[in-house]
């Protein structure tokens, strides 16, 4: 059984490679599309660069080790799987959760985006007020001022 | 439309806008209205229907197993002239959470929540929840309240339904046609029995009163009406005091009856409306205290009028825990797709909740001590949307 796992070696866009089983490319729906299809021992991936794809790489290969592993009997290593996505996002900044969005959404691996969405949510919610949202998402308000006070006395519950 | 990095403006990186989307809707609506104040762009698109539709499914696919949302008046004046209105200034206003339980004798306790917004100077008259709106009566209009995002809305006044005689009653039904995605307002003007005069209020810009021809007998409805898949049901009698289902189609705004099964369509029976199942459902528990039956009345098909009957009998070991109730005293509320009905009793500190799938009744202690209480169940749903007219 041990020798019969397939290998595939995936690049990113600035040429770093991982080599992996290739039940981990199966998480992702554009890569067993793209492994079904073409059947060559290596694939570029054109669009994540190898920062990015390492952190795909690393959370695929967890995942697909509970799935398998865990059977039906998941309670607890869905316990387990939850606190290590948890240690996973936490180490991360913003920028890189943005390219793993981004990332993710192009590979098609939806528990990573949802992930990684639920992430930023999670951000934007700890921001107690608007310039607080602004300044940590980088948004530039095109209010004036007159607008601005208008809808923050309509929202003025909402800063308690 | 794009997040950008913090540290590199010049360059931006896009996350495409469905996944901006996405990120948006997992908010709690008190976060997402103090992302309205970031810029007028987003504040664009959080009021924006498309979105708070899709907050909607989310919220709604997402609240299945939480507990069942209560609001409860307390009014600590003893005092109380009509049982129908709540004196704002005395009463206290709490929403809480009623967690589901599990075991059938231990009773379970309320969780307050955060104190529930101030309605301003509402007496709670006529309300009626509809997919997270609250719709209310104060001074004979109108008035729509979101809790979600605390926007309250008084309609127009509904000029003609205003010039009728003082004596005669307004109600007002609250429906939503999911075809179209409109919420309509009903307004009901009656007198007991001798007239019934229909008007339709379309909730959206430039909504108007409009005067609904309709042929229906006149009739005296018992309650605020059910909205259940585009159709608002309520049980009324008619001039020679017999009880039916009214159904107003809130597409179409036509007026359909359905007889009730002749079993419950005496006066002096207790029969409520809920939804069970889904589907539209007479409950009668006229007897649930003496015999420890009641009965389920389904409306299978809808507007075709068939109905079918399920019997419930209490358990042995739970029919002490009525010994000290009024059958007549009690208020019933269904509580939608949770499949157990609250028992309320004006001047006691505890309802009861019975579970009609697992034919389960458990006591649920709310306060400590007797006190005038009035509560209204809400639904699990929470909607951003926007009110303007």
């Amino acid at each position: 059984m041990e020798n019969e796992k397939k290998m595939i070696t995936l690049k990113s866009s600035d040429d770093v490679t991982f080599e992996v089983e290739e039940a981990v490319v199966l998480e992702s729906q554009f890569l067993s599309h793209l492994v079904q299809d073409c059947p060559a021992p290596e694939h570029k991936i054109k669009e994540v660069t190898g920062k990015i794809l390492s952190k795909v790489v690393e959370y695929c290969e967890k995942h697909v080790v509970v799935v398998v592993d865990g059977g039906d009997s998941s309670s607890s290593s869905g316990d387990d799987l939850k606190k290590w996505d948890d240690k996973f996002i936490k180490e991360m900044d913003l920028s890189t959760v943005y390219d793993l969005i981004a990332a993710a959404n192009y590979l098609n691996i939806q528990a990573l985006l949802d992930l990684m969405c639920q992430r930023v949510a999670d951000v934007i919610t700890a921001c107690k007020d608007h310039k607080e949202i602004r300044e940590t998402l980088g948004i530039v308000s095109d209010y004036t001022a007159e607008e601005e006070a208008e809808v923050l006395k309509e929202n003025e519950w909402a800063f308690d | 439309m794009v997040f950008r990095r913090r540290d590199d403006f010049v360059a931006p990186l896009e996350i495409p806008f469905d996944l901006v989307i996405d990120i948006l809707r997992r908010l709690p609506a008190k976060s997402l209205m103090r992302f309205r104040c970031v810029s007028k762009l987003w504040s664009g698109l959080i009021r924006s229907r498309n979105f708070s539709n899709l907050y909607f499914r989310k919220k709604v696919s997402s609240s299945s197993t939480s507990g069942q949302p209560l609001l409860l008046y307390l009014n600590h004046n003893n005092f109380v002239a009509h049982s129908n209105q709540v004196d704002p200034i005395k009463s206290q206003q709490l929403s809480l959470t009623l967690l589901p339980s599990s075991d059938c004798f231990e009773s379970s306790t309320l969780r307050p929540d955060l104190p529930s917004p101030t309605m301003e100077d509402m007496g709670v008259d006529g309300m009626v929840i509809l997919r997270g709106l609250i719709l209310y009566t104060f001074c004979r209009k109108a008035c729509i309240y979101n809790p979600a995002t605390r926007q309250s809305l008084t309609l127009p006044a509904n000029i003609c339904a205003q010039q009728e005689r003082p004596h005669k009653h307004v109600y007002y039904f609250f429906g939503h046609d999911p075809v179209l995605d409109q919420y309509k307002i009903v307004c009901n003007v009656f007198e007991s029995w001798k007239t019934s005069k229909f008007w339709v209020f379309v909730l959206e810009p430039g909504g108007f009163w409009k005067r609904i021809e309709d042929d229906a007998e006149p009739h005296t409805p018992w309650e605020r009406g059910l909205c259940i898949n585009g159709v608002i049901y309520y049980l009324a009698s008619d001039h020679k005091r017999i009880n039916a289902i009214y159904c107003f189609d809130v597409r179409s705004e036509k007026l359909r009856v359905i007889q009730t099964p002749h079993e419950v369509s005496a006066m002096g029976r207790r029969v409520r409306f809920i939804e069970h199942g889904g589907k539209p459902t007479l409950f009668d528990y006229t007897l649930i205290k003496e015999t420890g039956v009641s009965e389920l009345w389904v409306l299978e098909d809808g507007l075709v009028g068939t109905w079918s009957r399920k019997s419930l009998v209490l358990k042995p070991c739970q029919r002490h825990l009525l010994d000290d109730i009024i059958v007549g005293w009690t208020r019933l509320h269904g509580t939608g797709q949770n499949n157990e009905v609250i028992l309320e009793f004006p001047h006691r500190c505890y309802l009861f909740g019975y579970d009609l799938i697992k034919n389960d009744l458990r006591k649920i202690n709310i306060i400590r001590e007797r006190t005038y209480m009035e509560i209204k169940v809400m639904d699990k749903c929470e909607s951003i949307m926007h009110l303007e007219t």
